[in-house]
């Protein structure tokens, strides 16, 4: 499903080549994660900037580099999601609701954004797990780590979400 | 699974985006460099002036007794020697009058030789600079130069053509890679050796009867960390874990009490590079706050002693304590295995890299040259030796005999294959 990836960074790190490798990963994971263009390039750079000027302690024996990024990267998103979290009265909420229905909105907006309005009725770690994987295109091993889920479980769950995502297509 | 219209939403970020960041980056470490200035500046100067003196040394020793008085050879205590034939006027009761004209006899000097070189990682400069002041016997009174480097520029130095070699001996933590290997034999440097020190290894334990615990580096650190990222926003909070579920639900309801070294003292900074980061890069926290532990009362400094330890312990079997290898080897009969997962601490597993709370301490040098420099296999050979001094509160274990191999073998491309992890 994924193209042949790049080694892990060693001791001697090519940053070019991390660079290179993990920038497509990060920025798509936001996409997903987000469910829309806007913001993504700022926490893409967010991100970057956090790992590069803390890339001297990252230590390869310790933990795999696209994890301590992605972990950073989950981060970075994690506080953005919250200071943008709206805080709308309820009943505004409730018209805002009935005023557009998903299937409505999903046929005038782009795939990316139908994508995000489905995502958004998942629970955080749901919408995480979907960016993880066909965002920034890790393995489920890659996810279990960052998730702190088994990797069976985290298969078990994606296919799930693939199917209830496919059905609303 | 068909998944494809998911797969088909990636897209290639924006290639003036990425140019852009990636400028935004090159910057961002321009201004960290501009930041060591002022230490590179010293650095350079250093070099600079380092072999013009020597460069001047030599070739004022090396001119006609008139040209030169005979005053000057290589090392101080010669120097001071050969005082009374100085011209300058001087109190005529303190030159021994017999002995001046021997004394101004032009000395076959032995040929001036620089001081050994050493290059160690910031993280072992204490403990090597330990072992380097106590070595014994030296010819020569030039004593070796430490030098502070990350292991890449180490090697570098260490690799570089002859004509500016700064390294005589690289001391490392990690193993050299074969393309800075290469990097020896294009200078000419082929005879490169290497061979291990020892290790320096910290074991995180309990009381003898107490429950057997496997924690995690991320786990440890979430259970100690002054502040830790909160569950939910991901921001950092001051850390609220109480008890070992909190931190990580597969772990047994058990208060969190840990004692360990006193922040100035070596053995705490093994601490922070070996399990802190570890843990650190795991959870992730903001690295800038990786080293923060709690002050709260979870973590307790202890000093390492046979009598203190086990009473603590006693006190409250509940505790974990993180002590140095050989402590936890003298006092394996008052205390329980290893608190980490993974495999249990021996010689073993500290020889074969599986035991996660150790490191190496490797010796590099270029046997072919080594021998220009002053004392230089002395050195060497106290560096490796059997009987090397061990400092206390560093962590360090000698080396086991059956892993000990011949020092002046040289290293072969093929002893650098990589191993599958």
């Amino acid at each position: 499903m994924h193209g042949a990836r790049p080694a892990e960074p060693t001791d001697k790190v090519d940053w070019d080549a991390v660079y290179a490798d993990q920038l497509p990963r990060i920025y798509n994971y936001f996409r997903f994660r987000l469910g829309r263009a806007a913001d993504v390039e700022d926490l893409t750079a967010r991100t970057f900037e956090k790992a590069w000027s803390a890339r001297s302690r990252y230590r390869r024996d310790l933990a795999g580099f696209s994890t301590w990024l992605f972990r950073i990267a989950q981060n970075v998103g994690t506080d953005h999601l919250r200071a943008r979290r709206p805080h709308a009265p309820l009943d505004m909420a409730a018209g805002l609701a009935a005023e557009l229905t998903p299937e409505s909105q999903a046929a005038r907006d782009s795939d990316l954004s139908r994508l995000g309005r489905l995502t958004a009725r998942l629970p955080e770690r749901e919408q995480d797990l979907i960016a993880l994987k066909y965002g920034a295109a890790l393995n489920n091993r890659e996810i279990a780590r960052l998730t702190g889920l088994s990797e069976s479980n985290v298969g078990t769950l994606l296919y799930r979400l693939v199917q209830t995502l496919r059905s609303q297509w | 699974m068909n998944d494809e219209f998911l797969t088909s939403l990636r897209r290639q970020p924006p290639a003036q985006f990425s140019r852009e960041l990636k400028r935004k980056l090159q910057a961002q470490d321009a201004q960290q460099q501009r930041r060591f200035w002022p230490r590179r500046f010293k650095t350079l100067l250093l070099l600079i002036a380092g072999p013009a003196l020597a460069t001047g040394i030599f070739i004022f020793e090396r001119s006609p007794p008139a040209a030169a008085p005979p005053t000057t050879l290589a090392t101080e205590p010669r120097q001071t020697l050969a005082a009374p034939t100085d011209t300058s006027p001087a109190p005529q009761e303190q030159q021994p009058p017999a002995a001046a004209p021997e004394q101004t006899l032009p000395v076959e000097a032995p040929p001036a030789r620089p001081a050994v070189k050493i290059a160690t990682s910031p993280q072992a400069r204490g403990f090597i600079q330990t072992v380097v002041d106590g070595l014994q016997p030296r010819s020569s009174n030039l004593r070796p130069q430490l030098q502070e480097m990350e292991a890449g520029a180490a090697f570098a130095a260490l690799c570089s053509p002859e004509s500016v070699r700064q390294v005589d001996i690289v001391i490392s933590s990690r193993r050299i890679t074969r393309e800075e290997f290469m990097t020896c034999r294009r200078h000419g440097g082929g005879n490169v050796t290497e061979s291990k020190a020892g290790y320096q290894a910290l074991v995180l334990t309990g009381a003898r009867d107490s429950r057997p615990m496997k924690l995690t580096a991320r786990d440890v650190y979430l259970a100690l960390a002054r502040q830790v990222p909160d569950q939910i926003y991901g921001t950092s909070i001051d850390n609220p874990n109480i008890t070992w579920d909190q931190v990580n639900r597969k772990l047994p309801y058990r208060p969190i009490k840990v004692l360990g070294p006193a922040s100035y003292l070596p053995l705490r900074q093994l601490f922070e590079n070996l399990l802190l980061d570890a843990g650190c890069n795991l959870a992730p926290a903001q690295p800038d706050v990786c080293h923060a532990l709690r002050i709260d009362g979870v973590y307790a400094e202890v000093e390492q002693s046979a009598t203190l330890i086990p009473q603590y312990l006693w006190t409250d079997p509940n505790a974990l304590v993180l002590v140095d290898y050989e402590f936890y080897r003298d006092n394996r009969s008052q205390l329980a295995g290893s608190a980490l997962e993974g495999p249990e601490p021996s010689s073993a597993t500290l020889a074969d890299g599986t035991y996660s709370l150790a490191r190496p301490i490797y010796v590099y040098t270029d046997v072919g040259r080594i021998g220009r420099a002053a004392d230089g296999p002395n050195i060497m050979q106290s560096l490796l030796s059997p009987r090397l001094p061990n400092p206390n509160q560093y962590g360090f274990v000698r080396i086991d005999e059956r892993e000990r191999k011949n020092p002046w073998h040289p290293l072969s491309e093929s002893d650098l294959i990589p191993q599958k992890e």
